[in-house]
């Protein structure tokens, strides 16, 4: 499985992967962005590349361009419609979160989280058994 | 002025129970209200505003070894030993706390209170800890330990 990490903050990108590794979920490769602008930038590379990403998990708020904006310019654009993007908020009571559930996200994860959160939110989206270690 | 004191009580035990979640769950560490005084020296401040239905800010103030420590703590022990973290990335983990203890509190307010706007937290540096937060209005501080280092978590309300 390759996963898409965007968020602004270093720490929560670094948390985020080793969560993602440790959680058995057959991730194979992460490639991390700082905003939604290079977001997008690392789905049209994958595209380009023909490897395709299976997830993104996305902070709501970031500079450039926030987590809202890159789903609704990843529609426009076109690119990776079919992968699921997971929003990963420290204030699920913002506005911003409903507003990209109705822009496309599939869900979201409220900080702090636990491993098991990201696990069943994850293999609920890419039906995969939880804890084995199988890809999609 | 009872009222302004139910207040403060009912957010000193929404402060300590977030805090010792965000330890808890993100960090795995635990965490708990503490009567030391952090050693003098550079600390790491990172604030994070409220507007909208709620005013005021809620403040966290790290000394360099403690915020250095939480560092570690984020990013795990295959990385931690012996690593001298940046600045960079000591500030963002600080802000990153910041940020979950403000919106774990704006979480626990009432549906009304909780339109309320969380602004990105900003980092900065300076000597010691401060005791106002800089904001206006009703301010509880806090001082926490965790892993031997103390920090102050102050949430100030209008």
């Amino acid at each position: 499985m390759r996963v898409l990490i965007m968020d602004d903050s270093m720490v929560i990108r670094k948390v985020v992967e080793s969560v993602l590794r440790v959680a058995g979920l057959g991730v194979d490769e992460v490639v991390f962005a700082a905003n939604g602008l290079q977001g997008l930038e690392a789905l049209e590379r994958a595209s380009s590349d023909g490897r395709e990403l299976d997830l993104i998990l996305s902070d709501v708020h970031m500079p450039v361009m926030d987590g809202l904006e890159f789903l609704l310019e990843r529609e426009r654009r076109g690119i990776a419609r079919g992968v699921p993007v997971v929003m990963i908020t420290a204030d699920g009571t913002d506005p911003q979160v409903v507003a990209a559930m109705a822009a496309g996200a599939q869900g979201y994860i409220s900080k702090p989280f636990t491993l098991e959160q990201i696990r069943e939110c994850v293999a609920s989206l890419l039906l995969v058994p939880a804890g084995t270690g199988a890809g999609r | 002025m009872i009222a302004e004191s139910c207040a403060e009580i009912r957010w000193i035990g929404q402060i300590d129970g977030i805090v010792a979640a965000v330890f808890h769950l993100m960090l795995g560490r635990s965490c708990g209200e503490t009567d030391e005084t952090a050693v003098p020296g550079e600390v790491i401040s990172a604030k994070v505003l409220f507007s909208g239905a709620v005013e005021g800010c809620c403040v966290v103030e790290f000394p360099a070894e403690a915020a250095r420590r939480l560092t570690d703590a984020f990013l795990g022990a295959e990385c931690a030993a012996g690593v001298a973290w940046d600045d960079a990335m000591v500030d963002d983990a600080v802000g990153e706390l910041c940020n979950m203890i403000a919106g774990g509190w704006k979480s626990r307010l009432g549906r009304q209170d909780a339109a309320c706007h969380l602004s990105p937290p900003t980092v900065e540096r300076r000597e010691g800890l401060a005791e106002a937060s800089g904001c206006d209005g009703t301010t509880v501080r806090r001082m926490y330990g965790f892993d031997g280092s103390v920090f102050q978590v102050k949430l100030t309300v209008r």
